[in-house]
């Protein structure tokens, strides 16, 4: 196709996608409930802002002061993150401690002889509990789990909304079963927990770890195997104080468990701290061996842009790897690139220059795989300005990498996006037909997997056009063992004569 | 997929925080679910932020923002439009994004709708467990008006929309509003519904047991026939086993047809699901032949693949000509099914040769032909060339070899080793589509 008449097309079928999805929003629109007028929102079907109307200043201030509220919200600054402890808290070294109204009722309470009718007996009026409630439950359960942890766990097994109901409560009073039982007594709660044992193994290694209890580890090691020591361990590094690191790796030794080092530092500069870790020449070499083998660590050198370049890559994993988390990072640490890009406050080439500014000697030696990598992101935002990165590319080259990335990514994206993506391609030439063919039978399985009958509703409301033919072609493909008829139904509509040869042959 | 998505990975510590969180703020509804209960948690933390947001909105008297109707949600749509120019990360965004929804939800569900649609859904917030962060913005909204806020979910072309946010619907309305969640249920989405029945049958309560008989009650009395037995059997699947067949099988043979029997039938298939296969049969033999189809059916969905008479539960199905229902979903109660393999695929050739029982038989052997390809080959090749199980073995062969032993030319020699073309093409098909799933980057057609 030459370029002017694909631009018309381009434009034409544009026109149509916004008039489909105008179609959509009127949809919606008549639906009215709370009062909502359902006038048009061009920004809201992901459309540039720019086009909306004209507004009063009495407009300009009312959406100001909306904007400003929720850009400033009360609390926490803006930052939904602000106000929890990040994962690794090794710098926190108070134990974590059961709360003192439970920590008192414990001390109260009068134990009855069935405490498990006691427990019935607290819900048995419907409704949520109490405050009190909730304590008096709490408390029954910590003198069950201290008298007879298998009875407890017996009872908890047979009928799985008591496990949801007091998992809480082992939350809440794991800490003081291990403060007043020992490590000695709470570790084979977690061989009898049943399917709860990686909940009552996480609970316990967090007290375990935060009081930097050597002793109770080794003696986790001795005691528990398999699936119950991996859940008690992989949870100890990342609770462990940063003041006593040195004994975390000595344990990680002893232990023989390199994951349990790894742990302690997943965020930040866990690379670095790896790297290091696997250059201490005082570290057993099969123990450094490993720890340089080992998935996670090999995730977390990739991760960290302190880790030398050639580290990342070799032993950390792979160009991708690297990639990945140099690209994801720089494209939401600072600035959310991909939403500014959807919204036309970016361009590609914008975002592009900022990622190489942050990740200077990968753009330098792996520049190709940088505009690879940022092309594939932002073409599920904006595919016709993401294919302005590709323009250097000889136009078959350029197909072949839109319809690559069509078919390999798009996940979890709107179907109207990756229908502009192949309007971008042309498909004149067998291979681009193929291409765009594989692409849709790809996509039809994700798009109706993940929306179901809104993804059918979408494809049959498309408009004429090879785009139309194999989304319908495809969507069949996709329904076929769990929805037959449906199948038919949409095969029907396949009026394309080489679809409908597939279709006769069973493709 | 966005790079905001390929963090989840990185953020284990994060997963276990949700986790952590989730039942620190949600004890009514914890569940041993980490998925569950971090979604419940990004929502008990989206209603706190718009709970906030609307007492501020109280406090702060009459704005220029507070007007009704066109007004209101054109400010909402042109803020929205307006926060695009912002320089925000991509925390302070979807943080920024959530509050707007949420308020304007509230009084234009259909705007806020809208505008959801309008922006990215992969956003993965590692903070909300991988779940979609802008979808929780809706749950004061759904929980304050949650007739209505359906009315709109299910109304004509919202598809996507209730695809996407069914789920928030019913654990919105959940625990509170059992009722409602009946009212609507032959509404839902299949998975909606059966994640609906589960919060209502299993979230958190310790006398749960003592109140499901009233629960169970109302689902009798709702519906078709025909949505009555689909939802007693997704219910009876959870809750624990019944006991005592005789009697249960006894009151169900002399009731008239009703929702009630159907519930006492699922409570006697229920019982069946450890039965021995003796036992099993000895069930069987008492219930009348005009019963036989819809026992077949509860019996089919309640055994599962630690059931000893699972293939004895296939056998009355096929005996009953339960076509159907053995088409969907009854092969993959063979996985992990554990028992002699060889055994196993000698019984899999007693399989009637009919499409719905093609899965049934590939599932059957696909264990041994794993376990060891060359052996399976030669016991594929002895079987008459040209019949159904020797064909469909081998599209199993192919399956096999590349699903799991990641051997490309294996599937293809179990390709060329098909004499039925229409059976060959099923294999071409098979392994075609297997390229597509799995992300291969040249696509062999």
């Amino acid at each position: 196709m030459n370029p002017r008449s694909r631009i018309v097309r381009t434009a034409l079928s544009h026109g149509l996608a916004l008039a489909a999805g105008w179609a959509v929003y009127q949809g919606a629109a008549s639906q009215g409930v709370f009062g909502g007028t359902g006038a048009s929102s061009a920004a809201g079907m992901g459309a540039a802002p720019a086009k909306s109307a004209p507004r009063s200043p009495a407009d300009e201030k009312a959406a100001a002061e909306i904007l400003a509220k929720a850009l400033k919200p009360a609390g926490n600054g803006g930052d939904p993150f602000a106000d929890y402890e990040p994962y690794n808290d090794g710098a926190r070294t108070e134990p974590p401690q059961t709360i003192k109204e439970y920590r008192d009722r414990i001390d109260s309470i009068t134990v009855p002889e069935d405490i498990g009718a006691a427990l019935v007996a607290l819900t048995a009026e419907g409704g949520g509990l109490t405050q009190e409630g909730y304590a008096d439950r709490a408390a029954l359960t910590y003198h069950w789990l201290a008298k007879d942890p298998q009875g407890f766990f017996d009872w908890l097994k047979a009928d799985r909304p008591r496990a949801n109901a007091v998992g809480i409560d082992i939350q809440q009073i794991a800490p003081e079963l291990y403060r007043r039982l020992g490590a000695e007594a709470v570790l084979p709660m977690i061989g009898m927990a049943g399917e709860m044992k990686y909940a009552v193994a996480s609970m316990l290694a967090t007290s375990v770890a935060k009081s930097g209890d050597k002793a109770a580890v080794l003696k986790a090691r001795a005691t528990l195997s398999g699936e119950n020591w991996e859940y008690f361990s992989r949870n100890i590094g990342g609770q462990w104080p940063n003041d006593k690191l040195a004994d975390l790796v000595k344990l990680a030794v002893e232990c023989d468990e390199p994951l349990m080092a790894i742990g302690h530092r997943l965020h930040g500069d866990q690379g670095s701290y790896i790297a290091g870790l696997i250059a201490d020449e005082s570290l057993p070499e099969d123990f450094r061996q490993r720890l340089s083998e080992n998935e996670f660590a090999r995730q977390g050198l990739a991760r960290d842009p302190k880790v030398p370049l050639e580290l990342r890559v070799q032993d950390g994993g792979n160009l991708e790897g690297v990639l990945q988390s140099d690209v994801s990072r720089i494209m939401t640490e600072e600035r959310d690139w991909a939403f500014a890009f959807r919204h036309g406050q970016a361009t590609a080439q914008e975002v592009l220059d900022a990622v190489r500014a942050g990740t200077p000697e990968i753009a330098e030696k792996e520049p190709e795989a940088l505009r690879t990598w940022v092309f594939r992101e932002l073409a599920e935002e904006n595919p016709a300005e993401a294919m302005k990165l590709l323009k250097d590319l000889p136009e078959a080259q350029r197909s072949e990498m839109a319809l690559t990335y069509s078919r390999l990514h798009f996940n979890d994206v709107a179907p109207a996006k990756f229908l502009e993506m192949m309007q971008q391609v042309p498909a004149d030439t067998a291979e681009q037909w193929e291409g765009r063919l594989d692409a849709w039978n790809a996509r039809g399985y994700t798009n109706h997997e993940r929306l179901k009958e809104g993804y059918v509703e979408w494809v049959q409301d498309l408009p004429p056009g090879i785009d139309r033919e194999m989304g319908l072609y495809s969507l069949a493909r996709a329904v076929q063992a769990a929805n037959p008829e449906l199948a038919v139904k949409l095969r029907n509509q396949v009026t394309d004569p080489a679809l409908q040869k597939r279709i006769t042959q069973r493709r | 997929m966005k790079p905001a998505a390929k963090r989840i990975a990185t953020h284990a510590g994060a997963v276990l925080l949700g986790i952590a969180l989730a039942t620190a703020v949600l004890p009514a509804v914890s569940s041993s679910n980490s998925d569950d209960d971090a979604a419940r948690a990004a929502a008990r933390l989206a209603a706190e932020e718009a709970a906030r947001n609307a007492k501020l909105s109280n406090s702060s008297g009459k704005s220029s923002s507070g007007g009704t109707g066109e007004s209101r949600s054109a400010a909402f749509r042109a803020a929205w439009a307006d926060l695009a120019k912002e320089p925000l990360n991509f925390k302070q965004r979807i943080a920024a994004q959530k509050r707007m929804l949420g308020e304007w939800a509230l009084f234009d569900l259909d705007g806020a709708l809208t505008a959801y649609l309008g922006e990215a859904w992969d956003e993965r917030d590692p903070m909300y467990n991988g779940q979609d962060p802008l979808g929780v913005a809706f749950y004061q909204a759904f929980t304050q008006h949650p007739l209505e806020s359906w009315k709109t979910l299910s109304g004509p072309r919202m598809g996507m929309a209730r695809q996407l946010l069914a789920h928030m619907w019913a654990r919105s309305v959940g625990d509170r509003d059992r009722e409602m969640i009946i009212s609507v249920l032959g509404e839902l989405p299949d998975e909606v519904r059966q994640n609906a029945l589960a919060i209502m049958f299993l979230s958190g309560d310790v006398g749960a047991a003592e109140k499901r008989p009233a629960l169970l009650a109302k689902l009798t009395t709702t519906g078709t026939p025909q949505q009555q037995e689909q939802w007693l059997q997704e219910v009876y699947r959870a809750i624990p086993q019944t006991a005592d067949p005789a009697s249960l099988s006894a009151k169900w043979t002399g009731m008239p047809a009703s929702g009630e029997r159907t519930r006492e039938m699922a409570a006697w298939a229920s019982s069946q699901r450890r039965a021995d296969p003796a036992a099993l049969t000895a069930e069987w033999d008492k219930i009348p032949a005009a019963d036989r189809g819809q026992a077949a059916r509860m019996l089919l969905s309640q055994v599962d693949n630690e059931s000893p008479a699972l293939l004895d539960a296939i056998e009355k199905g096929i005996e009953a000509g339960e076509w159907s229902t053995l088409s969907q979903g009854v092969c993959d109660k063979l996985r992990g099914f554990e028992t002699d393999r060889q055994a196993l695929a000698e019984w899999a050739l007693t399989l009637p040769e009919r499409e719905e029982t093609r899965f049934i038989f590939n599932l059957a052997i696909s264990e041994k032909l794993i376990a060891d390809p060359a052996a399976g080959r030669a016991w594929l090749e002895a079987l008459p060339v040209g019949s159904w199980h020797r064909e469909h073995g081998f599209i199993e062969l192919m399956l096999g070899s590349v699903w799991v032993n990641d051997d490309p030319a294996a599937a293809q020699r179990a390709i060329d080793s098909i004499t039925d073309p229409v059976a060959k093409q099923t294999a071409v098909t098979d392994f075609y589509n297997w390229q597509l799933i799995t992300g291969q980057k040249k696509i062999k057609r």
